[in-house]
């Protein structure tokens, strides 16, 4: 592996309102600030360490853009893994996802790639709408990870931002994969999990 | 306090400099607010009052007087120009074209002018209605319900070319500005909604329109765009930044020139789309992909940024970046051009590319828009107004650092010189303030894999 430090940009896309935002800002600032200034080159980034591996995310947000359709399809074409965020008491955003989920793939020419599928909201158990199990089935008949979170109690906040990097890691790995070499590593698979590089 | 110990001069000196300070804070507030605070009588008869109690206190305190000039001509020009507007209200006709935009300099359209516009009915007919252009959702769907002698509750709607709807809420201000360039406004009753189609004519051209600038440099078309940016850039208001931030809506202000101004960006980038996506003759494209990329180059030479990356942007669409066929044929040069362009819209560091490319610019430069933008939403968002039910200064700091940004690109006239063909091309300058666009994805997809088939 070469020592070049791993660099991801994270997409965060949904609905207006579902709580983009909330989350982008909360995962990025762990503290309370008085003044976030979001013009400065690192203030979408954060380092974080995931399976004891350093890395940094920059994290992509089209706040306030909504009128700009081509801005968030200009932040899916660099965007290397995406948070589908939908609020969990609200259905109509719930079917903007999966408008968006079609949107990143057809961005991406791909059939499948590094997605998690967010619900936000969670702390609004009692005006819930969407329930659970909807969620989860539709996430994985489309193959990609669920979680709900809560952007107002800081609940699985990271959580969401972290399992989409070891995703993103998985993916890439299989992609950088020669498809001989991972045929052999499938044929190994049975008896070894690891995959030579 | 200190000031029973001071000397009876002392007391004066302080009382002076009090006074001063008040009268120069009053005159720049005035002075940010321009014509908007002649939209409000409080802010005028405030105006006026504050006029009064200062010249009375010049009576005993001649060295104020000095101030009072500039404060009474002040008062003056917003006393008579409230008094102007409230009489005259600008008509605004079709979709914020003024009309007769050859004859008069643009100028800022106010909360209330008024303005006439076509509300869409279910069955594609349609009711012309005139209201102030700040008219909230609710107005205006009662001012439609009066037309059509209905009494039921009605929905407004913004209804895309791609059957998208987006219903507004009824307290939101000034939407008309707000449409995606072929959307319209219908009105309905909730149970209608599902059956409302988009009128024939959103679906945009179904031919190019090459033939109207081909011939024309690329430098001419370039600077005829930035020439009519530059007017809707002008008529902004920094103001607009802030309620476009805080919501329109809490203000009940308009945002329109903003909106219009933004509205722009995606025009601009549609039309390079289209004309791309209706070019079914495989040279003319390559021509034509040539052509945008000098346009786009100009633009940038203007220091038109906003511009720049619409057309940019454009050509990076999927409906044109996978005509691999006339990406071929373009020469190497062009490439490079374009490859180098495509990095300044890299949004990796935060727009680092842009942000340093920017910084090395003087005014007067048009920025990047929907970054500024983001910017303004991400200040807000991203910080409390009120901490400890105290204003958290540092955040309005930060909101004024961008407002003073939009300031500086603005701080000198654009005033190139102006391409002798600008005054022989008036069908030009005409040709690009009035671009008939395809704005549905969909059918632009649909366009390119017409042009060049999926290759298996
Ligand atoms: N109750 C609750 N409200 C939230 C949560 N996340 C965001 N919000 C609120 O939802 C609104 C929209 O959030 P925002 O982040 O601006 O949404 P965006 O438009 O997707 O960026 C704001 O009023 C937030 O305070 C959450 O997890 N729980
Ligand atoms: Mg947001």
């Amino acid at each position: 592996m070469s020592a070049e430090e791993e660099r991801f940009k994270l997409v965060v896309v949904g609905g207006g309102g579902v709580g983009k935002s909330a989350l982008t800002i909360q995962f990025i600032q762990s503290y309370f600030v008085s003044d976030y200034d979001p013009t400065i080159e690192d203030s979408y980034t954060k380092i974080c360490t995931v399976d004891g591996k350093e890395t940094r995310l920059d994290i992509l947000d089209t706040a306030g853009q909504e009128e700009f359709g081509a801005m968030r399809e200009q932040y899916m074409r660099s965007g290397e893994g995406f948070l589908l965020v939908f609020a969990l008491n609200d259905r109509g955003s719930y079917h903007e996802v999966q408008k968006f989920h079609t949107q990143v793939l057809r961005v991406k020419d791909r059939d499948d790639f590094p997605i998690v599928l967010v619900g936000n909201k969670a702390d609004l158990e009692q005006q819930r709408v969407i329930s659970r199990e909807d969620a989860q089935a539709f996430a994985s008949d489309n193959g990609i990870h669920y979680m709900e979170s809560s952007a107002k109690n800081r609940y699985n906040v990271d959580e969401s931002f972290l399992e989409l990097v070891k995703i993103i890691r998985r993916f890439q790995e299989m992609e950088s994969t020669p498809p001989a070499a991972h045929h052999t590593g499938k044929q190994k698979s049975g008896g070894c999990p690891c995959v030579l590089l | 306090m200190a000031l029973d110990a001071g000397s009876e001069q002392e007391k004066l000196d302080y009382t002076l400099n009090n006074k001063r300070r008040v009268i120069r804070l009053v005159t720049q507030w005035a002075a940010v607010h321009g014509y908007q605070l002649q939209e409000e009588d409080a802010s005028v008869a405030f105006l006026q009052e504050f006029f009064m109690a200062a010249s009375d206190d010049a009576k005993a305190i001649p060295a104020i007087r000095d101030q009072l000039t500039e404060l009474g001509r002040i008062v003056k020009h917003n006393t008579e120009g409230a008094r102007v507007s409230q009489k005259k209200h600008k008509v605004l006709l079709r979709q914020f074209s003024m009309g007769n935009e050859k004859l008069h300099k643009r100028q800022p359209i106010k909360g209330n002018d008024e303005i006439l516009f076509k509300v869409y009915c279910c069955d594609h007919t349609y009711t012309t209605i005139r209201v102030p252009v700040a008219t909230s959702v609710t107005e205006v769907t009662g001012a439609v319900a009066d037309k059509l002698g209905s009494a039921e509750d009605l929905l407004l709607v913004n209804l895309s070319s791609a059957g998208e709807k987006l219903i507004f809420k009824p307290n939101d201000v000034s939407v008309f500005s707000t449409l995606s360039p072929n959307g319209r406004l219908f009105a309905c009753r909730r149970d209608q909604l599902d059956s409302l189609t988009p009128l024939p004519e959103q679906e945009g051209p179904s031919t190019g329109s090459l033939a109207s600038f081909e011939l024309i440099s690329s430098k001419d078309v370039a600077y005829h765009m930035t020439a009519y940016d530059w007017e809707l850039f002008h008529c902004v208001h920094e103001l607009e930044l802030l309620y476009h931030t805080f919501g329109r809506q809490n203000v009940k202000k308009t945002t329109v020139n903003l909106d219009l101004f933004l509205r722009r960006f995606n025009e601009i980038q549609f039309w390079v789309i289209s004309e791309v996506c209706l070019c079914s003759q495989l040279s003319k494209r390559v021509q034509l992909l040539k052509k945008f990329i000098k346009i786009a180059a100009h633009c940038k030479e203007y220091r038109n940024l906003n511009a720049f990356f619409a057309v940019i942007m454009g050509l990076s669409n999927p409906a044109v970046s996978r005509l691999s066929q006339t990406w071929e044929k373009l020469p190497s040069k062009f490439k490079k051009f374009y490859s180098e362009f495509e990095n300044l819209m890299d949004p990796s560091r935060n727009h680092r590319a842009y942000r340093l490319t920017v910084a090395k610019l003087e005014p007067p430069i048009i920025p990047f828009m929907p970054l500024l933008i983001k910017d303004m939403t991400f200040t807000h968002e991203g910080n409390r107004t009120f901490i400890d039910s105290l204003v958290n200064f540092e955040k309005m700091r930060m909101i004024a650092n961008t407002v003073k940004t939009m300031r500086h690109c603005r701080s000198q006239p654009f005033s190139p010189d102006s391409p002798l063909a600008s005054k022989t091309h008036p069908e030009v300058r005409t040709y690009v303030r009035q671009l008939n666009v395809i704005d549905n994805q969909r059918t632009l997809t649909q366009l390119s894999h017409e042009l060049e088939p999926r290759r298996s």
